[in-house]
């Protein structure tokens, strides 16, 4: 398992201490589970677990949000812009 | 050299609202982060709304354009993962294939899917806009089967065209992006990413066969990789590896409920289908247009429908005066106005047109688009505007026709002879001498009638 | 029933109903800690007014994973410490209209990731039964609060067992409905394909009364259903003994290895019981349990790494702003907790291209065929019942090992695996008996356990 890979995809940043302590519980966590390996799963196909049928919207006339109350969240703006630190 | 290049073409549809949630879907001229919802901002807790059925219809109605089949599985809408502050949760929803196996003009589609649009990062000062974010886009993918930029470019403007018939997408311009897979002889698949025009789509391929055909020559080889076009120094240049290794670690979307197409949601929309060919024949076959009205009708789809809309309505006229009337005045004035569709009422057209064929004969020329902007914009009725302005060259100025004829006919007693003689010519020429005296030139026919009657009347 | 006196005495002085919660708060909160949000202020201002409806009068706590809008939702993380949530959750709009009051939103496991209510970025939650031990999670604080007398009514969330387990332990009512019967629209996401918003309360009556107010179908999510029958407290109110003479009530053997002896005991208790009313006790098989525990540990973690994403620090949240972007949002994302941190990885992990098919594509076919088994069953039998924790409740900070916490949901998982519906009751001091039911069959659960409580839940009164 690449510890260093894993944390780069999910944006996350351990120090040393931390990723050698999460590489082993999430080996152990694996190597418990890995019996699910040997149930026969060949007669499952994949469905979704909700019981509703498809469902589509109406495309009627649009309807307006306050942006206040989402703006009010942002933790950095410049107006109504999202300021966010320039990429490298 | 032959290359193998193949596109992945996402455009925005023509929907009202946003695709998973109820914001408006034109997001154009809107000050920043004004058109959102908690559903596209992806605020805690949100979760999308059933799929906008329009978005869906579009698609369905761009791959039966393509040539497509409906996929007739449970289609799944997936969750692809990346990191990027234009796209709020950092997934993208998008579908697994929705139309499945098309050809257009010979390049063979793979599919057609649906996916919601991210917002819009503005790099250079570090600003995020999630007015776009969540509407609606479709995306083609097409097998490898265009072989040269010219190919490209000529198949990608048919392309638009065809797609602009369809009303499934909307009619702004630049709001396409191409992602553009090339590969020559010998080389891996490079893949241009994010070019957003068909010139650029053009140019990037110039220049990337270029770059590939010199890099074979020297013996190197073409490795597979993604890189960006760069319009102002028309090169493509490659992306940064971190950014090179995407795993989007797709998911089926558990918040969502796939979709079905039924057999008779496919035939509804194929009835609302008309392609340019099919216009073609109809201008040609049931109207009797002229070649050179055609292809100016054909090149604005909502003035199309306005223009059938006429002729269809319109009480026996001669449809190639109608069109005169329609492609050189009513397209002059909606072009120098800037004037909606929407605002023009179509069937007072149809009679304001009847109403100015009436007098079309005795109106000064040069004054027509003054009557047919009035017509148009201020709801005038073409023939008393015209008596209103004075155009109507009969009243005005018939009696100093008459005078000037009667002149012309003294002074040219050769003209007269001729005539007289059977020498239909010399009607021409004194016609052509009466014009030449009047500033406001009418109708020659007018003239010719005049003189006819005065050399009558004095050489009866 | 007790919430049948509850609304009597809120609807009789509503003023006066409200002080004495108030100073149950005020005197015993600072040791329970059930609340991260108290509402007291808002709640007297809303007493004050005229109320009609369901709910008319009646204080409700909500967990601070649903969104109330207006105020602080924060998951009981620090990532949202600060949020102040844009829009009401469907079921929140339904408590408004009728005329229910939010007294506060309670404690919980951090983003729910938790059974036992200690990783609150705000600090643990006390089971106000005796407060070493904890209260179970991951809807502490909504349990706490009902066994302490905070509140009147509660709403949890459930997502492998997080309103039944602290339900057992605090000695009260929970219930997860079918999937899909309540709306999820404004619920802070653990795993979507598992998650359900449930009501706690004092007694069966009292989640009938909730279930009638916020479940039903919602444009909102579209993975919500119709609601199987119009009236939960009718069918309640209308209940009589005899109603579930002859009805098939099956366990699996397996359950009772996982368990306690104590706990066992009192849940043969209630099977001598509904057998001495004419019910059908019968014992069965189900080797299936052996992967539940560990499907639900590789599904959820999977949908949850996704449903995390979205929590950059970029648009809302905590945000440590360094010199570049991505490194903006790694630091950010630190300030997310433990277990948190450790079900993104897995979770991540087994979704990545390499992995994808041995481990998270399996364990979604294995999920399917649990359910397929379970479902199954349900064609024989009416009732699938089991303790609802294998376990007493432990002592705060005695379990830290992930493995050992994570078999403690071993009886509750396979409810929301199969997505049918499940509550518990309380049947002595920290021990709930659960009953499962067939999909959309929430009304019948509730009617088994409305017999139950007859039984043995006058207990509980006693406070």
């Amino acid at each position: 398992m690449d510890i260093e890979k894993l944390a780069w995809i999910a944006k996350m940043k351990l120090d040393e201490k931390e990723k050698k302590e999460l590489k082993k519980e999430i080996e152990k966590i694996l190597e418990t589970f890995k019996k699910i390996q040997e149930v026969d799963t060949s007669d499952i196909v994949f469905e979704t677990i909700s019981l509703s049928n498809t469902w589509f919207r109406y495309d009627t006339e649009p309807k307006k949000f306050d942006e206040e109350k989402i703006i009010q969240n942002f933790p950095k703006r410049e107006n109504k812009k999202l300021e966010v630190p320039r990429l490298l | 050299m032959k290359a193998k290049i193949g596109f992945e073409i996402h455009v925005q549809l023509n929907t009202k609202q946003k695709l998973f949630c109820r914001c408006s879907a034109d997001y154009t001229d809107k000050d920043p982060n004004t058109n959102i919802c908690p559903i596209c901002t992806g605020q805690p807790g949100s979760k999308p709304m059933p799929p906008n059925l329009e978005a869906i219809k579009n698609v369905i109605k761009v791959g039966l354009i393509l040539g497509c089949k409906p996929n007739h599985v449970r289609i799944y809408f997936l969750r692809k993962h990346y990191f990027y502050p234009d796209l709020p949760k950092n997934y993208q929803i998008t579908s697994e294939p929705l139309m499945v196996d098309g050809n257009f003009f010979g390049v063979k589609i793979r599919e057609v899917h649906l996916e919601e649009d991210p917002g819009r990062y503005d790099l250079r000062n570090g600003y995020v806009d999630f007015n776009r974010s969540g509407t609606p886009l479709a995306e083609i993918v097409t097998e490898p089967d265009i072989e040269s930029p010219e190919h490209a470019k000529g198949w990608l403007e048919k392309l638009f065209l065809y797609l602009k018939y369809s009303r499934a997408i909307r009619a702004d311009p630049g709001s396409i992006r191409v992602d553009v897979n090339v590969s020559i002889e010998g080389g891996e698949r490079v893949e241009i990413k994010n070019v957003n025009s068909i010139d650029g789509v053009y140019r990037s391929l110039k220049y990337e066969i270029l770059r590939q055909t010199r890099m074979l020559i020297v013996g190197k080889r073409i490795k597979r990789e993604t890189r960006h076009y760069d319009d102002e120094k028309r090169i493509t240049a490659p992306l940064r590896e971190k950014e090179d290794i995407a795993d989007y670690r797709y998911i089926p979307d558990p918040d969502l409920i796939p979709i079905e197409i039924s057999e008779s949601l496919i035939d509804n929309i194929k009835r609302d289908i008309l392609s340019p060919i099919e216009y073609e024949k109809i201008l040609k076959n049931k109207y009797n247009l002229k070649e050179n009205y055609i292809q100016k009708l054909l090149q604005n789809p909502e003035f199309l429908e306005l223009c059938i809309y006429v002729l269809k309505n319109i009480k026996k006229e001669d449809p190639n005066r109608v069109a005169e009337i329609l492609t050189n005045h009513v397209w002059r004035v909606i072009k120098d106005t800037n004037l909606e569709f929407h605002q023009i009422k179509n069937l007072q057209l149809v009679r304001n047109i009847e109403r100015l064929l009436t007098i079309l004969n005795r109106v000064d020329r040069n004054k027509l688009c003054d009557i047919v902007s009035a017509m148009l914009l201020n709801s005038e009725d073409p023939v008393n505007y015209a008596k209103k302005k004075r155009y109507l060259l009969q009243e005005v100025d018939k009696n100093k026709i008459i005078s000037i004829v009667k002149e012309i006919l003294t002074s040219e007693t050769k003209a007269v002879n001729d005539y007289l003689n059977g020498k239909k010519k010399a009607l021409s020429y004194l016609v052509g001498k009466v014009m030449s005296r009047l500033e406001i030139k009418p109708n020659p026919k007018t003239i010719t009638e005049i003189i006819k009657e005065e050399i009558y009347r004095t050489y009866r | 029933m007790f919430t049948k006196e509850i609304i009597e005495d809120a609807r009789s002085d509503p003023i006066n109903h409200f002080e004495k919660i108030r100073k149950n708060i005020e005197r015993n909160e600072n040791e329970v800690n059930s609340f991260i949000t108290l509402l007291l202020d808002e709640a007297e201002k809303e007493i004050k007014q005229t109320k009609e409806g369901k709910l008319a009068y009646l204080l409700i706590a909500i967990k601070d994973n649903i969104l109330v809008e207006g105020i602080k939702t924060t998951a009981g993380s620090k990532m949202l410490k600060n949020y102040i949530a844009p829009f009401d959750a469907t079921v929140i709009k339904n408590i408004k209209k009728e005329g229910g009051i939010i007294i506060g939103k309670t404690n919980m496991d951090e983003f729910a990731c938790g059974s036992d209510g200690t990783t609150s970025a705000f600090g643990p939650t006390r089971n106000p039964l005796d407060l070493e031990k904890v209260p179970g999670g991951s809807s502490s604080g909504s349990a706490a609060v009902l066994a302490a007398e905070f509140a009147d009514l509660a709403l949890g969330s459930d997502t492998g067992g997080s309103i039944r387990n602290p339900s057992a332990f605090c000695s009260i009512f929970g219930f997860k409905p079918t999937y899909g019967i309540v709306s999820r629209y404004g619920l802070i996401d653990m795993a979507m394909s598992l998650d359900q918003i449930g009501p706690m309360a004092k007694d069966t009556y009292g989640l009938a009364l909730l279930m009638d107010v916020i479940s039903g179908k919602d444009i909102y999510d579209p993975t919500t259903i119709r609601k199987p029958t119009k009236s939960f407290t009718e069918i309640i109110e209308n209940f009589k003994d005899n109603n579930l003479k002859g009805k098939k009530v099956v366990y699996a053997r397996e359950f009772l290895d996982y368990t306690e002896d104590k706990i066992k005991r009192k849940f043969f208790n209630v099977i001598d019981y509904l057998n001495s009313l004419g019910l059908e006790i019968i014992e069965t098989s189900l080797p299936e349990i052996e992967y539940a525990v560990p499907t639900y540990y590789l599904v959820v973690p999977s949908e949850f790494a996704s449903a995390m994403q979205r929590y950059d620090g970029l648009k809302y949240g905590y945000r440590k702003e360094v010199r570049d972007i991505w490194n903006t949002i790694m630091e950010s994302r630190k300030v997310l907790g433990r277990e948190v941190k450790r079900r993104i990885f897995l979770g991540t992990f087994i979704t990545s291209r390499e992995e994808f098919g041995k481990w998270y594509k399996k364990a979604v076919l294995v999920r399917l065929k649990i359910r397929k088994r379970l479902l199954e069953l349900f064609k024989k039998y009416d009732y699938l019942v089991s303790p609802t924790m294998p376990v007493l409740p432990w002592r705060i900070g005695e379990i830290q090992d992930p493995l050992t916490m994570y078999q403690m949901d071993v009886l509750t998982v396979l409810a929301n695996l199969v997505g049918i519906p499940s509550g518990s009751v309380p049947i002595a001091k920290s021990v709930g008996f659960q009953v499962m039911g067939n999909l959309k069959e929430d009304h019948k659960v509730l009617e088994l356990m409305y017999t139950v409580e007859q039984k043995f839940s006058k207990f509980i009164k006693t406070n």
